[in-house]
């Protein structure tokens, strides 16, 4: 017989799940990767009743989560992007900042020493005037330490926050791997889905997703295997793989994340491509490096342009000038797995030609190789390593001591350690050579039109450089310097003596000389001072085709087109991942208007079924009074 | 399509605060002024305003030059007007000394004034300029460039002019050195000089002589002999035997003696043996022009020969001032030309400043009426987002249910 209290009763009981159901969506409403939930209601199995089918009420058959795999995943995507994106555009801004800043900049501090030094090239026995070209010689080495030292804080805080990331990754695979077993315990003993702890689960991989790009892959029904780089797993099962920071093979002063294997570590600082790491280590490669290279090359072009000047003029006291500035040398690491003991000497023999790549040299036993540290792609350079027939390439000059073997490598930073040994060398303002070394004079008493020009120095290393050089000449067309053999007059070309150069033009007569003598005590002189001002504004980098100036221009809008690029891109990302989440809202999303409304049905409905067994009990009694009248 | 009620929420909080992150940027504009802070707001015009920057900071160094120039070359100026009129009164002197009547006590009174003055130019070339460093030393601006001693007055300066730029192409010399101003000024007539021979027995005098054919002119030391009072040849400097270059019969007083394109004039009458030299210019300085000119004012005046080297004397010292004149004349020019140019140049600069600056002024500057209506518009719809929030908010179905 059909049981109407029976059926009634399963119909509160359905509601009542479904009213427990609504009352934990209410209550979950605002908590974070949570999924809604649903009853699903079915009709119990129907009895035959004299010939009839009657029904037998209603079973609360499951509870399940309104959830789309799909959806989600975009979601987790885009959200890995968005955080890769947003680690590398506000790592990206703060180099912009540093380095957009003009009225502050290297370009601000470049152009006062530079009025600095025009202003010793007008004035030059004008101490003060000289005073204050130290000051700002100075100034330029300060601000571009300055710059340098936040370059390198923002590598250690990079470094920092890898490890940091690794840390968190770590026990973030411990926990999934940790929730992967429960789920598949509790689903083996229930056979239905434990919907919290699926979400919970999903949520941990969003904020994994969120730090590094992982591929998530399904094993069995309840399982989800985590995949990180190429391929190597984080979580398998229920074990858990650990993240961590280790110094690099090759550059051991350089941080690499790797993930800890039974197996070993394995590198995976170039296979990350997603997340705050990837973000990171995007940012490291494709900006912070670079930047550093290009200010270590650009202050390299300002020394080598000063000291190379510097050196062919003549201070105030009568003495040659040497080096304006002091510059570190080409710094050089040994790879962790070296077996020899050799020692690297690098030189920097053209600055034009410098780059700003880093440079792995391998010892292949039968000679050596060299690559591009960041692409890996070989670089062509000539020479064997020895003293005699070094390998030259790209502006570098490089001799391996003894002791290298076989499979030995060395990273060469041609560039990188320019500002860390970067002072200026002289104090003492007088020291500073503004003016010419040699003076050329015709003598007063010459009767034919010969001029002789100004002189320059071609190689101030030249011992005999200041000694007083006697240009007669012997005839119309012949001359003899210093009483030697006579030499063919040609007017305007040069006459190269002693390392310096002068031309004379003209027609000069018999017996008129011409002298080139030490310039000292020539302290009005700026002809030196105006050669170092050229020589600053000159091309001198990318072989002569960019100056100074131009150089730090270009690193600025590098970077800042960089940074635009990168803010444009996470802006982009932004508004796709804003879309992909609302759109799992709109599926897994609690609505509190829906839920009210549920509620309302529901309640209707276990108010009904309520009544349904007072019915049957009243039908009952009914029936009690008939059997008792 | 359902909405979550936390997505509702979330959507929008979010245009909330996207309206706020753009007028703190507005906001950040207007108060700076500046259109962009940092170059990745506008990579490009960040890397112009740059350029034009460091342009305008070069002019304002070549301004700064060309002061300092300017400076300079106007004290070198007014020691050149200075020199020239001291010249100008030594000529005068001179011409007053060759008056005949003069007895020697008047011409030593004059030869003293002569000296006085040529310690006034003396003075001059030792001039400093504002900084202390002489003007007229070269570059030894450090060292005293004219001293006196036994020979007379020597340079002790450098032959150096010191180059200025007052603009990315062009440079100036900030002055002359004393060589170039005192010293190697050709004497006579520029090309030879003429003298009278000590020996000479006559009262015959020769004056400073013209080139009346510079193309026959050959440089070298003539000597023009008279064999008798009337008859005449001139002889090089070949040795051992000279070659006679001209000869002349009937010599008359005042009668002009022409060789190789040189032309003199001989005055009174000479003897038998007496001699004349005719030599190519020794350049030489002004300060022993005006020596010389002290020297011929002093000279004995007794004899004929006496009147014949006096006359010759002060006749060069005329010429030698002419000399001296046009070599400050060339050196005035020269300073007007080069302050002509920094004139020239510095409005050129002050022209192209104009229009680097409003260039300046495009790429960087905000536009203020458009950034406060840009304000305005977001202000606007920050007010409406907040009004749809609070308005959305505040619906419940839960609020109907009693």
């Amino acid at each position: 017989m059909p049981d109407m209290l029976g059926t009634g009763l399963s119909g509160l009981r359905a509601m009542q799940r479904a009213l427990d159901t609504t009352a934990h969506n209410i209550s979950n409403v605002s908590t974070d990767g949570y999924s809604r939930q649903r009853v699903d209601f079915t009709t119990r199995t129907p009895q035959s009743f004299g010939g009839n089918w009657v029904g037998n009420g209603v079973d609360a058959a499951a509870v399940r989560r309104v959830y789309d795999q799909y959806v989600s995943q975009q979601a987790r995507q885009s959200g890995g992007n968005l955080a890769r994106l947003e680690a590398f555009s506000t790592q990206a801004a703060r180099l912009d900042d540093m380095l957009g800043d003009t009225s502050n900049g290297i370009g601000a501090s470049l152009q006062s020493f530079t009025d600095a030094l025009n202003e010793v090239s007008s004035t030059p026995s004008s101490v003060p005037a000289r005073q204050v070209l130290l000051s700002q010689g100075q100034a330029l080495v300060e601000r571009l330490k300055n710059y340098d030292s936040r370059l390198r804080e923002m590598d250690a805080d990079v470094n920092t926050r890898i490890s940091g990331e690794a840390r968190d990754i770590s026990q973030l695979a411990t926990d999934i791997a940790k929730l992967n077993e429960n789920i598949s315990s509790a689903t083996a003993g229930t056979g239905q889905p434990p919907n919290d702890l699926l979400d919970q689960r999903d949520k941990l991989i969003d904020q994994l997703s969120s730090k590094i790009g992982v591929s998530v892959v399904a094993e069995g029904d309840s399982t989800l295997n985590i995949f990180v780089g190429n391929g190597q797993p984080l979580v398998l099962g229920n074990t858990a793989s650990q993240l961590t920071t280790a110094p690099d093979a090759i550059d051991p002063e350089r941080l690499t994340l790797a993930l800890k294997t039974p197996a070993g570590t394995v590198d995976l600082t170039r296979a990350v491509s997603g997340g705050t790491v990837g973000g990171l280590v995007d940012y490291r490669r494709e900006m912070l490096d670079p930047a550093r290279n290009d200010l270590g090359r650009i202050t390299l072009a300002v020394a080598n342009q000063m000291n190379n000047q510097h050196r062919e003029g003549m201070d105030l006291n009568g003495n040659l000038g040497g080096d304006f500035f002091n510059v570190g040398n080409v710094g050089t690491t040994d790879a962790l797995a070296n077996t020899g003991s050799a020692q690297l000497t690098v030189t920097r023999t053209s600055i034009g030609a410098l780059t700003s790549n880093d440079y792995v040299l391998l010892n292949t036993g039968a000679g050596y190789t060299l690559r591009n540290k960041e692409t890996g792609a070989p670089v062509a350079f000539t020479g064997t390593g020895t003293v005699a027939d070094p390998i030259l390439f790209d502006g570098l000059s490089l001799v391996v001591g003894a002791g290298s073997n076989s499979g030995d490598q060395y990273v060469i930073h041609p560039t990188r350690d320019v500002i860390t040994g970067l002072s200026v060398a002289i104090t003492d303002p007088s020291r500073i050579a503004a003016a010419a070394p040699i003076r050329a004079a015709a003598a007063t008493t010459n009767a034919g039109t010969g001029k002789i020009s100004t002189g320059e120095v071609i190689d101030a290393t030249n011992a005999n450089l200041l000694t007083t050089t006697n240009i007669v000449f012997t005839s119309a067309s012949t001359y003899s310097v210093n009483g030697g053999p006579n030499v063919a007059y040609t007017a305007g070309s040069d006459i190269n003596v002693n390392g310096w150069r002068v031309q004379i033009s003209g027609a000069p007569a018999t017996g008129d000389s011409f002298s080139v003598r030490n310039n000292a005590g020539a302290v009005g002189d700026n002809r030196n001072a105006f050669a170092l001002a050229d020589a600053l504004k000159a091309g001198v980098l990318d072989n002569g085709t960019t100056s100074v100036a131009s150089a730090v221009e270009r690193l600025t809008s590098d970077v800042g087109l960089a940074t635009r690029s990168a803010q444009n891109s996470r802006d982009a990302a932004q508004s796709v991942n804003e879309s992909d989440v609302a759109a799992r809202d709109a599926i897994s999303g609690v609505n509190l208007d829906e839920e009210a409304a549920n509620m309302l049905r529901f309640q209707q409905a276990y108010q009904a079924n309520a009544q349904i067994i007072s019915i049957a009990g009243q039908m009952f009694d009914t029936l009690l009074a008939a059997v008792r009248g | 399509m359902r909405m979550s009620t936390t997505g509702m929420s979330n959507a929008s909080i979010n245009a909330i605060l996207d309206h706020q992150v753009q007028m703190a940027k507005t906001q950040q504009q207007l108060t700076t002024g500046k259109k962009f802070q940092t170059a990745s707001e506008d990579p490009i015009g960040a890397t112009r305003a740059a350029v034009l920057d460091r342009t305008l900071a070069d002019n304002a160094q070549y301004e700064k030059n060309s002061n300092v120039i300017q400076t300079r070359l106007n004290y070198s100026e007014q020691g050149m007007a200075d020199a020239t009129a001291i010249l100008q009164r030594v000529r005068e002197l001179a011409l007053e000394g060759a008056n005949t009547t003069l007895g020697s006590t008047e011409r030593k009174m004059l030869a003293g004034e002569v000296r006085q003055n040529a310690a006034a130019l003396l003075d001059i070339a030792n001039r400093t300029d504002a900084n202390g460093e002489y003007l007229y030393a070269g570059t030894s601006t450090n060292t005293k460039p004219f001293t006196t001693g036994p020979s007379g007055v020597t340079y002790q300066g450098d032959l150096t002019n010191r180059q200025v730029r007052i603009s990315p192409t062009q440079s100036l010399a900030d002055g002359h050195n004393g060589a170039d101003v005192f010293l190697g000024v050709p004497p006579g007539n520029g090309t030879f000089t003429t003298a009278v021979s000590a020996v000479n027995t006559g009262g015959a005098t020769i004056d400073v002589g013209k080139v009346s054919d510079p193309t026959q002119w050959v440089a070298d030391t003539y000597t023009i002999q008279f064999t008798t009072p009337t008859d005449w040849q001139v002889v090089d400097s070949a040795t051992p035997t000279p070659n006679v270059v001209a000869t002349g019969t009937g010599f008359t007083s005042g009668q002009s003696i022409t060789f190789r394109g040189a032309t003199v004039t001989i005055q009174g009458t000479p003897a038998t043996n007496d001699s004349f030299t005719v030599q190519t210019a020794q350049k030489t300085d002004m300060f022993s022009m005006l020596e010389n000119l002290a020297s011929a004012l002093e000279g004995a005046s007794t004899t004929v020969q006496d009147t014949a080297q006096f006359s010759h004397g002060i006749g060069m010292a005329i010429a030698n001032m002419d000399q001296a004149l046009e070599r400050t004349g060339t050196v005035r020019a020269d300073i007007g030309s080069r302050l002509s140019a920094i004139d020239s140049a510095t409005s050129t600069r002050e022209d192209e400043a104009v229009d680097l600056q409003a260039l300046l002024s495009d790429l960087r500057d905000v536009d203020y009426a458009s950034v406060i209506s840009k304000l305005n518009q977001q202000y606007t719809g920050l007010q409406a987002a907040q009004a749809a929030y609070s308005k959305i908010s505040q619906l419940s179905l839960f609020d109907y249910i009693r």
